[in-house]
């Protein structure tokens, strides 16, 4: 107990206006007006109006509630084209409006200055339309996800014209992701844990976990990283799925900008090389439709480009790549929470130097509290909004919201980009160690994967399983 | 001394080389596939066309209640998670 009350009062003698800089996610202790002054709260409540009113729009078809997306462009196709049509600038406008104005008022309840943040929120936004068109070209939409493009942008203008002190007040990195894992948590739909039965189980469940504890002692005891936040985000992001579970976990285990940024770095890039090669390896050894699909599912980090992996083998891989990754995904909010509660009990702990066992009340007090909002968000959609309204209903109300989270997470990145210099990324390099976890746990990853989908898919232990395409 | 060294010129080589095949393979479109206006960067519902198609739960029927998958996937969670902190209470 000591401990928290000793962290929060450090914490109520500091400024307002103080923040650590690199922190994605920080602490206090809690109180009842935490509900509706605190940025976790806050956030779970922008994610809240968000999905009420896109199923509002979905169900009843009232409106259109859709936010903005850029069609590709490039390879014969010009990007003015989609500038042409009105319906584009209304929905860019309506995505300007809907989230300015939801960030705009958890501001004011914050306590921030509205003045301050509305300025520079706009200038913001328009970096993040610039990222957003970007990455919608032919060549980059389909191997580099905008968050890569969303730290370019930013460290581009940090490290050359610099932040003005302007645009400062817009640059909230971890407000964007908590309201953008809330506005997830109603697309991971728990629900899909039974749609490739025992088989999806198998190889989704009984791999990640050993993965994960695998790269964190391979992390923090042969290669002696010391940022664990950076070696658990880096694990998660390899063994789940990539971006969104290093966002997640990430947030959960209190990392540093710098730490995301290299783990979805890393992640972004090796997904690419995942997806060109994993089919044409599984292919020359002759694995089948079937163990193959489900490698891919298992290994390679996006859901993206497990669908183009898998589609590349073929029908049956596709399906079986897509919904092992899709059994991948639930695990997203359970990794966060339960390494919110490890670092909770095990991490902070001994860097205060207390040794005595957390008590739930403590745990409580330093559980980032998105999570409770993510989970409610999965919940909600696996178990009241689908047996109620339907799969297709449900999966219509996601491509609203998933285009919301879109927008949330590409104006944290663009923010962590503007905070965020090249000198701290290059020390982040630590002689190439978080590398070496990458690959090493990477491979451990296939290793494992392909063991469990031997065991399971090749017909020599169990019986094949029975896909319907 | 020399042998730091070594390492991070066998690092920033590794990186190199890892940049130079991944930009290989955008320019030249190696893993694409015919068809799919989509590629690693894209998220669930929002950027693959039908993703509900995947996950709609029609491509295989389990023998097994919900509730048996659920109750496995917390009972491993559990056990990992106990092994977890157990492990690293042992190995300091």
């Amino acid at each position: 107990m000591s401990t928290v009350v000793k962290n929060a009062s450090l914490a109520n003698d500091i400024p307002k206006t103080y923040a650590p800089a690199d922190d994605i996610v920080t602490v206090e202790k809690s109180k009842l007006s935490d509900l509706w002054k605190k940025e976790d709260w806050l956030t779970i409540w922008i994610g809240a109006i968000l999905i009420i009113v896109s199923s509002i729009a979905v169900l009843t078809g009232a409106f259109d509630f859709s936010a903005a997306k850029f069609s590709t462009w490039g390879n014969g196709t010009s990007p003015l084209e989609q500038l042409a049509t009105g319906e584009f600038w209304v929905k860019l406008l309506r995505t300007f409006l809907v989230t300015g104005v939801l960030f705009t008022a958890g501001v004011k309840l914050k306590g921030q200055k509205v003045k301050e943040y509305i300025p520079a929120y706009v200038t913001l936004f328009v970096l993040a339309v610039i990222v957003r068109f970007i990455s919608a070209e032919f060549t980059l939409n389909r191997y580099l996800e905008w968050a890569f493009w969303a730290l370019i942008v930013g460290l581009v203008v940090s490290n050359t014209v610099g932040v003005p002190k302007w645009l400062k007040p817009a640059v909230q990195t971890e407000y964007y992701i908590k309201a953008g894992l809330v506005i997830m948590g109603f697309s991971v739909l728990f629900s899909n844990i039974i749609n490739f039965g025992l088989y999806g189980l198998g190889i989704a469940w009984i791999v990640t976990p050993i993965v994960i504890i695998f790269m964190w002692f391979f992390g923090t005891r042969v290669l002696k990283i010391e940022n664990k936040s950076l070696v658990i985000t880096l694990a998660t992001a390899t063994s789940v799925c990539g971006t969104s579970a290093a966002i997640a976990v990430g947030a959960s285990s209190k990392a540093k900008k710098t730490d995301l940024s290299l783990a979805v770095s890393i992640s972004i890039i090796f997904t690419v090389l995942m997806m060109v090669f994993e089919p044409v390896i599984i292919k020359a050894v002759g694995l089948g439709e079937v163990m193959g699909g489900a490698l891919i599912g298992g290994t390679v980090d996006s859901t993206g480009a497990v669908t183009v992996a898998g589609t590349a083998l073929g029908e049956t891989a596709q399906t079986v790549a897509v919904l092992v990754k899709s059994i991948q995904n639930i695990l997203i909010g359970f990794i966060a929470f339960a390494v919110a509660i490890f670092f909770t009990a095990r991490v902070e702990k001994n860097t205060d130097g207390v040794k005595s066992k957390p008590t739930a009340a403590e745990i409580w007090y330093r559980l980032p509290k998105f999570i409770i909002g993510f989970f409610a968000a999965s919940l909600i959609a696996s178990f009241i909004f689908l047996p109620a309204v339907g799969a297709d209903s449900v999966s219509a109300i996601n491509k609203v919201l998933d285009q919301y989270k879109n927008w949330a997470f590409v104006l944290a990145f663009t923010s962590i980009g503007l905070d965020t210099n090249f000198r701290e990324l290059k020390d982040q390099y630590q002689g190439g160690k978080p590398l070496v976890l990458y690959i090493v746990g990477q491979l451990f990853n296939i290793v494992l994967t392909f063991a469990a989908v031997y065991l399971l898919l090749s017909g020599k232990f169990f019986p094949l399983p029975t896909l319907v395409q | 001394m020399k042998k730091n060294k070594l390492i991070r010129i066998t690092g920033i080589i590794t990186i190199v080389a890892i940049l130079i095949l991944t930009a290989y393979c955008m320019v030249n479109g190696l893993g694409l596939v015919e068809g799919l206006d989509f590629g690693a960067g894209a998220y669930f519902y929002a950027d693959i066309p039908e993703f509900n198609k995947y996950v709609n739960g029609e491509h295989f029927i389990s023998k097994f209640p919900m509730w048996v998958h659920v109750m496995l996937f917390l009972i491993w969670g559990a056990i990992m998670f106990r092994l977890w902190i157990w492990l690293d209470k042992k190995w300091k």
